[in-house]
Parts: C-alpha cells; structure tokens; sequence
C-alpha cells in the first residue's frame, strides 16, 4: 500500500516507517498536519495515518481538510488517526471527525497491520512495486533474547559486524583468486563464527562449506559457494542495518527491555 | 581506593581470546554485566603474553586464530605454574581438534554459536569448582575409542558431557537426547553411590562408536551393590506394583524419584552390569 504517514515524534515516524517498509508497503513520512495535507495534492495515498495532536496542523484539522478536499474531487482516502486518548469516547469522536479507524497509542505493528488489511479490502490499492522482505533466520528479539535483552550491546555488536565483514569479504575474494586454500577455510571460519552469532543459518551453511572445502583443497565450486555467501551476507547486512535504527529510533526508557512494542508520546491532556 | 574498584578487585578475571571482534564484544558485554572484569585477546600470542603477565582465574579460547592457534596456545601453557582454567568455544572443530584440547587441560567446552545463558551457566560452574580438584585424564582420545578418568565430582558431570556431545553431532537429536539422560544418570550415580563424590576416587569413562552402535562403559571405584539391596529404585519393582519403591523411599526418608534408573533402561537399547555392579555398559543402536 501507499501510505502517508504524520507524526510529530522522529523516532516513532522512524520505526514505524521502517516497521511498515518492511512488511512492503510504500510510506512517505512528514512532520505535521499541514505537510499531510501538502503531501497529498502532490500524491495519491491509500491509507493515511495521522497523529491526533502534531503543531501547527492537528490530525483532526488535517483530516477535516482532507474530506473537504474529497468532497470537491469525489475521492475517498482511508484516514487512521493515532492517537494517545484511549477511551471509547475519543474513539467515536474521532470516528465523527472524519477518520476511517482509530489506533490507540502506544500501539504494535500487529495492531496497525490489522487496520490496514481492513483498509485495503474496502478500497482499490494504487499498485506499488512490493518490496520482499529480506529474508534473515532470526528477527531482533531473538537476537536480543540471545544476549540477555542489551539493545546497546546488539547494536554494537552489529556495528562491528558491519565494519569487520566487507574486509573479510574483500579478503577471501583474494584468497579465491589466490587459490590459498588455507586463508579461504581460516576467513570461512571467522565468518562463520559471526554469522552465527546473528543466526543467520543460511549464510553459515554456505560458510561452512567454504570452510571444508578450502580445508580439503578442493577449490573447484569455492567461487560459486562464495557467490552464495556474499549474497546472504548481504541480505543479512541489509536486515541488521534496519535493527540498529530500529534499536536507535527508540526512546531511551525502553532501551533495556527487549520488546518490538512501539510506544507513544504520553498523553498531553 | 573507591568502591566500585574494590568490587572490581575481587571479581573473577576471565580473559576472552577470540579473533571475531563481533565474539569478544558479545562475550565481553554479557559477562560485564554479571560483574566479571574482562580482558580480551584476538590471538593466540596475544594471550600467551596476557596469561603470562596477569593471573586470571578462567580463560574462554577460540581455537581457529591467527598467529598461535587455541591449540598452540595450549601447549604453551603445558607446565605453567599458574594454569588459569580454560573453557573452549568450539564450532564444528573435528574429533582430532576436541581431543587433543582436552589432553590439554581443557575445563570445558562450550558450543557456538551460544547464548547468555548458557555462556553464563558454564562460567558460573568453571569458577565455583574447586581449583584443586584433580583433572580429567584422556587416557585414549582416538576418535571411535575415547577414554577418561574423571574425579568423583559433580561439576565433571557437565564438563564431560560437554565433550562428548560434540563427537556426537552426527547423531540424530532425539538419539543425543536419549543416549545423553542415560549417560548423565549413570554417571551420577557412578560418582554418586561408587565415588561417594570424593574427588580424589575416580570412574573410569568408555566411550565407543562403530558404525552401528555407540556404547558406553563406566567403571566406578564402589564395592558395587546387589539389586535387591536398593528397593528405594522404580527398577526393582515386581511388574504387579510399579510403586512399591516408593514406600521403601518413605522408610528410608529419601525424596520422592528412583526413577532414574528405570528410565536409563528405557532410553537404551542395552544395559548391562557385571557382577558386582561397579560396571555398568550401556548401548545404543545406530
């Protein structure tokens, strides 16, 4: 889907539109009412979340002025308000106000996804290129659940993966072109080490071949094994590169507990 | 001198040698935060001459590094005055490589990739045995015939078991499992009731695989005992009353269980006693 997405807190936009960009939807974030209602002359959405108190131009402003521009062009786009005043009242008001569903903060991603595969059975979806998920063995909490829950720690952890790995990579290509036996099973191995650490089972197997067979001497499918292993590696880079925003994008509070749940800005009334 | 450095002085040391930056900040990170002071090495000459200046109290060891290999390193330290305890971090090492680090003195090894948990778990055990306990002695390390004298120790339980899980990585894993709780209850008992957990008496370990079997032998340094002796275990109750050791626990004020040795039965495919009953073979057919 496409999805504009205003919010006033950067770091709820920024792990909501990666959470959200990684179940393959296309999402444009913006700061305010007023840059939703901007966004949208420019660009057709199918379902647009909008948080309930932002400067300058309110959720329930925007949305008013969103139906009244529909109202002249005959359209109709799915409004979803966010927002942090969690009782039924609130939540037929807003209804009242204009908005299509209403999600209460803090909310999980299952919670969002729920309302926007409501959303997208009642309205015809503009196409967009979906964006596969990577695929990697293991999501953030497990990785967390594996080091006790320290986010800060995970996140270094991948930092140094991400700034040892493409000089490994770089290394046993050489170690390819060489033909050194010895140097490709002894980079295998170091890799495999870290890849195991992050779980990712795929890019270990082809590791571990690598391995066996630099240790057999038997060069012969070495160049296509490492293939594989550069392109899993890749895709794992890509995924852990997304935790560590993900990790980074969290408030300070919520650093220690290993949770994918998204909180909210605490209620301003 | 503050506080927090007088905490610091009393922790455990644990030096972590391994050559993946990613390995030692795991390692590192999870065990600061139980309170150890950590040192790290990327190679094997690196911790050599660390080992050689500080006296630490465990030492984790990556065996594939640059430089000086784990096993270098090992041999290195043969004949120290101070042998710190050493814990391997193995992943995929050959029967060969696993041996010959236990005939290096190794404490315990620990599979990767691992978790907190269990990182903590096998740390923990390393430090809280007694530094004087006498060592494991390989007195075979061929891959199909691998054999041990252990102290009659608790802690040796897990140490040993450790070891040979790794030689059986083959095996499928309900077959692990079940050749595993066998193993364990045997061995307990073997150091319980022959060893009478003195550390200075041992049990003698068998471990041998061919391509159709595994089997294990262990030979405790006990008098042995008679079956009807024992009426306190679930493996000497008439087939009519599958309870009745319960009530000789009762008189005996022994917790509830003795099924130890009724389940090990189950669990293998073969278990035989000589006729004092300090031998014990147990068999799995692959």
């Amino acid at each position: 889907m496409r999805i504009l997405f205003a919010d006033d807190q950067e770091d709820i936009r920024t792990l909501t539109t990666y959470q959200l960009e990684r179940s393959g939807h296309h999402v444009h974030a913006v700061c305010n009412g007023r840059e939703a209602v901007s966004a949208l002359l420019q660009e057709h959405f199918d379902a647009i979340l909008l948080d309930e108190e932002m400067p300058e131009m309110s959720g329930v402003q925007a949305a008013h002025s969103i139906r009244e521009n529909e109202a002249r062009a005959g359209s109709h786009a799915f409004l979803i308000a966010l927002t942090g005043n969690n009782s039924e009242d609130d939540k037929a008001r807003l209804r009242r106000e204009g908005f299509d569903a209403v999600l209460g903060k803090p909310f999980r991603l299952e919670g969002l996804t729920a309302i926007l595969d409501a959303a997208s059975s009642t309205i015809p979806l503009t196409s967009v290129p979906k964006k596969p998920p990577a695929t990697i063995s293991a999501g953030i909490d497990d990785l967390l659940g594996r080091i006790g829950g320290d986010k800060k720690l995970l996140s270094k952890m991948i930092r140094t993966f991400l700034h040892d790995t493409p000089k490994r990579i770089a290394a046993l290509q050489k170690a390819l072109q060489r033909k050194d036996a010895d140097e490709i099973a002894s980079l295998a191995h170091a890799l495999k080490g870290s890849l195991g650490i992050f779980l990712a089972q795929h890019a270990c197997d082809r590791a571990r071949e690598l391995e066996q067979l630099g240790r057999k001497s038997e060069l012969g499918g070495a160049t296509a094994v490492y293939a594989a292993l550069k392109e899993e590696i890749a895709k794992l880079e890509e995924n852990l590169r997304g935790y560590v925003k993900e990790i980074e994008a969290q408030p300070r509070s919520t650093v220690s507990k290993p949770t994918k749940r998204l909180t909210g800005k605490r209620k301003k009334r | 001198m503050p506080i927090s450095t007088m905490r610091s002085l009393c922790m455990p040391h644990i030096l972590v040698t391994d050559d993946d930056a990613t390995t030692r900040q795991m390692v590192r990170g999870i065990l600061k935060k139980h309170g150890y002071t950590v040192s790290t090495a990327s190679d094997g000459v690196a911790a050599l001459k660390a080992i050689r200046k500080k006296k630490f109290d465990l030492v984790l060891l990556d065996i594939w590094m640059p430089k000086m290999t784990g096993l270098g390193l090992l041999g290195s330290l043969t004949g120290e005055a101070h042998m710190p305890k050493i814990i391997v971090m193995t992943s995929d090492n050959t029967p060969e490589t696993l041996l010959n680090a236990l005939r290096g003195r190794v404490y315990q090894f620990l599979s990767k990739p691992f978790d907190a948990e269990s990182l903590h778990a096998v740390v923990e055990n390393a430090l809280s045995t007694h530094p004087a306990t006498p060592p494991i002695e390989v007195l075979s390390a061929k891959p199909h015939w691998v054999e041990l004298l252990v102290p009659c120790e608790r802690s040796v339980v897990n140490r040993v078991q450790s070891f040979l899980n790794l030689l059986e990585t083959d095996l499928p894993p309900d077959v692990m499992e079940k050749v595993g709780y066998a193993f364990r209850e045997l061995l307990n008992n073997a150091i319980e009731w022959g060893g009478h957990l003195d550390p200075n008496l041992k049990v003698r370990i068998s471990y041998i695989r061919t391509n159709k079997m595994l089997m294990y032998r262990m030979d405790d340094p006990g008098p042995g005992f008679k079956l009807e002796e024992i009426k306190h275990a679930a493996i000497n109750n008439p087939d009519d009353d599958p309870l009745a050791h319960e009530q000789a626990r009762e008189e005996k004020g022994l917790r509830p269980g003795g099924l130890g040795l009724l389940l090990t039965k189950q669990m293998v495919d073969e278990l035989v006693y000589n006729e004092a009953r300090n031998e014990v073979v147990l068999i799995k057919y692959l």
